[in-house]
């Protein structure tokens, strides 16, 4: 089997692992990426809904279970630049109560690190990133450095909208944007024609192929694409490398001195699961069973307006142009369903595809469809709330029956909406469309409840009984495997994940470079 | 908007929306309207379940036969999951596309000849039309098991519909809006 050496492997070229690529190269580590799918390039990134497609998993299904599944497929990524390719770019802060839900409301997870150990983080990503937003309108914006850029204007979905929330004394803010309002870095600015999802070849919304990997592969560091990953290869409590098969089917091995997983919520407590040993038997960092548990996503409410106006439903940023964080507040004054909704508006909607205008009335067909597509077109507008979701065990990644085209298991991902989520999905649902209606929308409707983001599976805590990882990532087992993404968060808050994903990662960075024996 | 498009036209690199059909033995590239209309091969699809295709993209939105829908569907379950375009990718279907396409027909088919002693392509427009809002509203139906469920096989083959309508620059200007592409495809799909 050919074998090959290097002082850090990375597995999964999407934000995280790009990322950390760029720091740990440019600071001379000799770094080597692998992902499973194809090495996209940004002139790839083609203003198709259909071709869109493309960026999203294309790897062996994820098997899933439970009484309300948890699709996979759409909001993870396909190749380089991973999920971070198609992202929506809305980078809103988590807030503080998000990283002590247990000490100050006694259910989920306090997180190992507070909001303001945090915060520095998400000052350098935001100015290496460049974020549009206005942090005096957006009132409930935890501390930190202005933005670096104006926010990005209002168009005819988000002035239409912002009416609704008005008259109901709710107060909006521009939604903070990794994309830029102004040119930034030799970068130009956004021109608002709304195919975000279909990948942004500009450069104007940050995804990994406009700075990470172009300064990962400057400073020597290899991407190598088709390359997946079957099982980390481990001696005691020391990962020696990783085993992979490439795009012709021939396995290769890559011994590291560090271990870096950045596959994605799902894939990486699987690999963990894929590479136990006779000392570790459930899989590596299970010693507590904790590998694959507290699985979480956001419940999402997508309410729908058509507007006498001309809304121009098909311009603006697929990720919305207006936010709310009125009723963020877990609590609710005591007041039932518990935890936090953030409210996104104005997301741009193209006619097809499963975001888009025709996606919006599955049930219209033939004539019916033709007459609604010229209207909505016209005068449609949408919101989305995402609703938090607590941790609870049983929903979960494990490994399936099946077996992929490595000899590894596939994951299977269990997921059941717990009755508060549920009651506060209603209740978001209710309230958008109170906004809608107040908004003046002649006709309003909502969509079934659906999830958006993946979050948890390998929490990061202090307590080894009851986390994977320490707050850096390492496995309390073995310290040179260190997990990335979102996967850690021990809570979800209502937010975006993206930003506090690159957050975590700098902080990582950090520590792995001034700490770099505690890696070994 | 006069910068705008100025931009996009700087960035544009094809305008083509096309595909690689087989035409009379030759391989060319052309759309998939103008494959139908020269009657490219079918590299996957039965002349059956195409006849069916036809008459259900009648149904689904008018024009979509004419726009290639059942070329659309023939191209998508002829290559690999991670090179397929279709929709279907977003919704972690296990199984092979080319099955959930025709385990589908099969169903409609089934339910057809229950209903009326006919194939669906052979089904009025208005117990075709029937038969279409049954899956949407999941009554009155006898749907085989193990088809793909009902609602999400007229949910995939709908968003097709509205893929080769709507999902172009024709589709855009069918609509009055403009498409605005930074990079248009080489090829439709």
């Amino acid at each position: 089997m050919p074998l090959t050496e290097t002082e850090i492997v990375i597995v999964g070229a999407g934000a995280s692992g790009s990322y950390l690529a760029a720091r740990l190269s440019r600071a001379g580590k000799s770094v080597i990426v692998l992902d499973a799918g194809p090495g996209w390039q940004l002139d790839d990134l083609k203003s198709s809904q259909i071709w869109a497609r493309r960026l999203r998993w294309g790897g062996p299904a994820v098997e899933l279970k439970g009484e309300n599944p948890v699709g996979v497929n759409f909001n993870a990524g396909w190749g380089l630049g991973g999920a971070a390719l198609h992202h929506y770019a809305a980078w809103p802060r988590l807030h503080e109560n998000d990283f002590r839900c247990q000490s100050r409301f006694g259910v989920g997870f306090d997180w190992p690190i507070s909001y303001q150990e945090l915060q520095p983080y998400y000052d350098a990503i935001q100015d290496r990133v460049g974020i549009s937003g206005d942090q005096d309108q957006e009132i409930w914006r935890p501390g930190g450095k202005p933005y670096p850029l104006p926010p990005l204007p209002l168009l005819g979905q988000g002035r239409a909208i912002k009416a609704g929330f008005d008259a109901l004394g709710m107060a909006t803010s521009p939604i903070p944007m990794a994309i830029l309002s102004r040119p930034y870095q030799n970068r130009e600015a956004c021109i608002l024609d709304g195919w975000c999802d279909a990948g942004c070849p500009t450069g104007a919304l940050y995804n990994p192929l406009v700075r990470d990997v172009p300064e990962a592969e400057a400073a020597g560091a290899q991407f190598l694409s088709g390359a997946t990953v079957a099982r980390i290869v481990s001696e005691g409590k020391k990962a020696v490398g990783v085993e992979y098969v490439d795009a012709e089917g021939e396995r290769h091995i890559i011994r590291a001195q560090a271990i870096i997983l950045a596959a994605s919520v799902i894939h990486n407590p699987a690999l963990l699961l894929n590479s136990a040993t006779d000392e570790f038997p459930d899989g590596l960092g299970n010693a507590h069973g904790n590998v694959g548990r507290y699985f979480m996503t956001h419940g999402l409410c997508q309410t729908f307006g058509l507007f006498e106006q001309e809304t121009t439903p098909y311009l603006g940023i697929t990720g919305g142009e207006l936010m709310s964080h009125e009723e963020y507040a877990k609590d609710r004054g005591g007041e039932a369903p518990f935890g936090s909704i953030q409210w996104l508006a104005g997301q741009a909607m193209k006619p097809n595809d499963l975001l888009g205008i025709a996606g919006s009335r599955v049930d219209l067909f033939g004539a019916e469809l033709h007459d609604f597509m010229k209207e909505a077109a016209r005068g449609l507008a949408t919101m989305n709330g995402f609703c938090e979701e607590l941790p609870d065990p049983e929903n979960r990644i494990e490994l399936s029956d099946l077996v992929d085209h490595t000899g590894s298991k596939v994951p299977r991902l269990v997921h059941k909406w717990a009755d508060n989520t549920r009651q506060l999905m209603d209740f978001a649902r209710e309230k958008g469309e109170q906004i809608m209606s107040a908004a003046g929308a002649g006709t309003v409707w909502s969509t079934p409840t659906a999830h958006a983001h993946l979050m948890g599976g390998t929490l990061m805590g202090d307590d080894p009984a009851t986390s994977v990882t320490n707050s850096y990532g390492q496995l309390h087992t073995h310290n040179n495997i260190v997990v990335t993404g979102s996967g850690l968060f021990p809570t979800g808050g209502a937010v975006n994940p993206t930003f506090t994903i690159y957050a975590l990662a700098a902080r990582t960075a950090d520590n792995m470079l001034e700490n770099w024996a505690a890696y070994q | 908007m006069a910068n705008l498009l100025d931009r996009r036209s700087i960035l544009k690199t094809a305008g083509l929306f096309t595909l690689a059909f087989t035409i009379a033995g030759c391989d060319v590239v052309t759309t998939p309207k103008a494959a139908r209309e020269q009657n490219a091969d079918f590299k996957s699809l039965s002349g059956a379940e195409v006849a069916v295709l036809d008459k259900l993209a009648d149904i689904l939105l008018p024009g979509a036969r004419e726009a290639g829908f059942a070329h659309f569907i023939d191209a998508q379950v002829s290559t690999s999951a991670g090179e397929s375009l279709s929709l279907l990718r977003y919704l972690d279907w296990g199984g092979p596309f080319k099955t959930f396409y025709s385990s589908g027909i099969a169903a409609l088919d089934a339910v057809a000849s229950e209903r009326h002693g006919k194939t669906y392509a052979n089904l009025t427009t208005q117990d075709a039309h029937a038969i279409v809002e049954a899956l949407v509203s999941g009554v009155g139906i006898s749907w085989p098991a193990g088809a793909p469920p009902a609602f999400l096989w007229y949910f995939v083959t709908r968003s097709d519909a509205v893929d080769v309508v709507y999902g172009t620059e024709a589709g855009f200007d069918r609509l009055g809006i403009l498409y605005a592409e930074h990079i248009l495809p080489h090829r439709v799909w």
